[in-house]
């Protein structure tokens, strides 16, 4: 394949941050992961003890899959890096494939490069080939991890391979969305909708203990048991099957389409636009009505799940006996996870608006008659509005859920009240989009910290032995548990103070600076 | 008549003066002036990155001009850009559509956050640059994407028109419609700020120019007033040889070549001493004699051409 080796080159080195920084990221999560184990649980009786208490916990696969080998470090580790492995990993895979290869070709680069002695699939050749090298250093990073914390050779080698075909697995996911769809939006919109639904069906095994696992490859990671005795083979085969039948569905896309094409010819819309768009306000809502529906089936889905399952686990915690065994204590995390993944929806809804000023667009807006505090006024209401409406949505659904699950209406208001306390967190992270964003276009990114802290504090605090400071870094904490706990009214009254001050300063900002292009 | 009459008042369209705009250490405009009376269409040349688009960026409020002030209709640029909006329309140099919607649709929405298009004028664009509103932004070429920001913007009945490049994706015969409606505008007495490195398009639409020149206004006024300053080339051909050229003083690059229908002779003259010098030629007989008032293109070469070893000027972005 001509100029394959000079794309590779040119990806890897346009790319060398994410190539390099997500298995950093990764390895670098592992080896904190193990050392805190490590210190935790420093003796064979502490790890026995952790094994006993993790089957007490059975409620927890749900959300990060089935624990195995858990009375050795690297089957805590392997365990307590579910959230990761499973979400994280598939993630970055996906968005590599997909930035690499339709990204390249939705900004025009690859019409340059091709123009040139390359043969028309090198750069998407290399684009992958880049995506996979990320895999292996994963690979290699993560075994460095677990060797330093004195993991079996076998065992980490094994992990850390488990994580890297994953990856690799959802690169190919990743892949064929973007040979089939025309720009790189509906791409991750097809890839994540695969994730999903791969993620929640996984739930539904884990927790009903369902022997199925062997039919979804969101369950392999877990099946590849690399510290147990005699770890199976299987799952290695199914990832190479799966992976291997997906490249050659690209492959075939790939040969068949015409360059910045998709598989579905773009229609003719119409020739003017909706008479209800009139205002930035309704031009804001236009624009982000897609990603908007997107995250309500997504959230929608996610919380009817957990909602669904809580009775389930409730009781299997109980069974277990369990130190904490009532329904509030399960949903206090399902209903964080809600006002996080709402949070996480407004962030994104947030970048996009960033983009539309990178792009130009906003400044070609700006040039009619209207004033910056109009256009950041309506921007900063609608990522807010669409934030609240997506905590609205996951309360419904989470209490739908319940309702479904326990078969007791009663349960509705109680799941649907719980995530709602949690709104002014919610709002308050709003707020600290829009003051990034306001800052600079660029530095909306950073807010993901936030969110990735609030999900560490909401899922791990305890396991951890965060510090009580550190654990107020997140919003969230400042509520309280709800609804194990009750809801904090003045943190409530000081969360939304300070998100109206956040949005008013931003506001400031944003009508000094000049705007980034346009 | 596709457009209305302008009703402006007495004040300069655009008058800006000491323009500063520095992005970290590069220093994008350095002092420019720019005054750009109503009714009239005014060229704004300059080579890539020379400060147009910073400068043009800096009228609409976009940017936050370190020194200087500048003032559209008397209305300041930063602060009062929202009255100073209501009068004019823009078209972007790098024009961005929102993906996912239709051309239409954008004119449409640009046209309505701008208070208001005319249906009628919006159909005769459309039907004139032959473009089809039906299609996603997506799959529109520059040139498209180009014609889609030029039909909203002149589909308002703005008071002055912020131009930047707005050609530069198009094709002849879409050139030719975008000059009538240069044109049609100017007729109606409204004001036309046209951004260009096109120089023809630039002769054949605008009444002054300002070269601009690594953030400062080099050379402005009308054509006629630009080219006094430069030299006009002359060549004949004579029965017998010219006397007196060579001691004239502002005559410069003379040729002189004697050959079996004649000699053939060439320089170049200044304002002041081209009358004596074509006086010189017709007093030998000339058989044919050619005198080029310098183009447009030279006025920009005699102003860049020296600056070829100078370090690349900054861009705006």
């Amino acid at each position: 394949m001509t100029g394959y080796w000079s794309c590779l080159a040119l990806s890897l080195r346009t790319a060398k941050l994410q190539v390099i920084g997500w298995p950093l990221l990764v390895a670098g999560l592992v080896a904190s992961t193990a050392s805190t184990l490590a210190d935790t649980y420093p003796q064979q009786a502490d790890r026995n003890a952790y094994a006993a208490a993790s089957e007490a916990m059975r409620a927890s696969a749900a959300l990060q899959g089935r624990g195995q080998d858990l009375s050795t470090l690297g089957g805590m580790v392997a365990n307590e890096m579910g959230y990761l492995t499973l979400i994280l990993i598939p993630l970055i895979g996906l968005h590599l494939a997909i930035a690499f290869t339709r990204g390249v070709e939705d900004s025009g680069r690859l019409d340059i490069l091709t123009a040139g002695a390359v043969h028309r699939l090198a750069p998407s050749a290399a684009g992958v080939t880049a995506a996979a090298v990320t895999a292996a250093l994963t690979l290699a990073f993560s075994t460095f991890s677990l060797l330093l914390m004195d993991c079996p050779v076998r065992g980490s080698l094994l992990y850390a391979s488990g994580l890297a075909i994953f990856m690799l697995a959802f690169t190919a996911v990743g892949t064929v969305a973007a040979q089939c769809c025309r720009d790189a939006r509906t791409a991750y919109v097809l890839a994540v909708g695969f994730w999903l639904v791969s993620y929640l069906t996984r739930a539904v095994v884990d927790v009903r203990g369902w022997n199925a696992t062997w039919a979804n490859p969101g369950s392999w990671p877990a099946e590849i048991r690399p510290f147990s005795a005699a770890p199976p083979w299987w799952p290695w085969l199914a990832f190479l099957a799966f992976t291997a039948l997906l490249f050659g569905i690209a492959a075939l896309v790939a040969t068949r389409r015409d360059q910045g094409a998709g598989i579905i010819a773009p229609r003719p819309g119409p020739a003017s636009a909706a008479p209800w768009i009139r205002s930035p306000l309704t031009l804001l809502v236009r624009l982000t009505r897609g990603v908007g529906a997107g995250w309500i089936v997504a959230a929608g889905l996610f919380a009817f799940a957990f909602g669904y399952l809580t009775q389930q686990m409730s009781d299997l915690t109980s069974a277990a006996g369990g130190q904490v065994s009532n329904v509030d204590a399960t949903l206090t995390v399902f209903v964080q996870m809600n006002a996080l993944i709402a949070a996480a929806a407004g962030l994104q809804i947030s970048r996009w608006l960033a983009r539309e000023e990178t792009s130009g667009r906003i400044g070609h807006s700006l040039a009619a008659p209207v004033s910056r505090t109009r256009w950041w006024t309506s921007a900063t209401l609608l990522v807010t509005g669409w934030s609240l409406l997506l905590l609205s949505c996951a309360g419904l659904f989470t209490g739908l859920g319940l309702a479904a699950g326990f078969n007791d209406w009663s349960y509705f208001g109680q799941g649907l009240i719980a995530t709602l306390a949690y709104s002014p967190a919610v709002v308050l992270f709003a707020g600290i989009a829009a003051a990034l964003s306001a800052l600079s276009p660029r530095l909306v990114t950073l807010a993901w910290l936030a969110i990735a802290w609030g999900v560490i504090v909401c899922l791990r605090a305890d396991l951890l032995r965060i510090p009580g400071w550190a654990r107020h870094l997140s919003p969230l904490d400042w509520m309280g548990s709800v609804p194990a706990e009750a809801w904090d009214r003045p943190a409530a009254a000081l969360m939304t103070v300070l998100a109206v001050a956040l949005a008013v300063s931003s506001t400031v900002i944003y009508r000094r600076r000049d705007l980034s292009a346009g | 008549m596709l457009f209305e009459m302008c009703h402006c008042g007495d004040m300069d369209a655009i008058r800006a003066m000491g323009l500063r705009k520095n992005f970290g250490h590069t220093q994008a405009l350095d002092g420019l002036d720019l005054v750009v009376d109503q009714g009239e269409v005014h060229g704004f040349l300059g080579p890539n990155g020379a400060g147009k688009s910073t400068t043009i960026r800096a009228l609409l409020g976009q940017l936050r001009i370190n020194a200087g002030n500048a003032k559209i209709f008397g209305m300041d640029c930063w602060e009062q850009s929202v009255q100073a909006h209501r009068r004019l329309a823009y078209v972007p140099g790098d024009v961005s559509l929102w993906p996912g919607l239709t051309g239409g649709a954008c004119i449409d929405i640009l046209g309505r956050l701008q208070g208001g298009a005319h249906p009628r004028r919006r159909r005769e664009l459309i039907e004139r640059f032959d473009l089809d509103p039906t299609k996603r932004t997506r799959t529109y070429s520059k040139g498209n994407r180009q014609k889609v920001a030029l039909v909203a913007a002149l589909s308002t009945n703005a008071d002055l028109f912020l131009l930047d490049e707005p050609t530069s994706g198009l094709d002849p015969l879409m050139e030719d419609v975008f000059q009538q409606c240069v044109h049609d505008l100017k007729r109606n007495g409204h004001t036309v700020l046209l951004s260009s490195h096109i120089l023809s398009e630039a002769e054949a639409l605008c009444d002054r120019v300002s070269i601009v020149r690594r953030g400062v206004v080099v050379r402005h006024g009308t054509l006629a007033e630009l080219r006094s300053h430069t030299l006009t080339s002359v060549s004949a051909v004579t029965a017998k040889p010219v006397h007196g050229l060579r001691e004239l003083d502002g005559v410069v690059d003379l040729h002189s070549d004697v050959r079996p229908d004649g000699v053939h002779i060439s320089f170049r003259a200044g304002r002041d001493a081209l009358g004596r010098a074509v006086n010189y030629v017709v007093a030998s007989d000339p058989a044919t004699l050619t005198v080029e008032p310098p183009s447009l293109d030279e006025l920009f070469r005699t102003n860049f051409h020296t600056e070829a070893g100078a370090p690349t000027p900054v861009g705006a972005r």
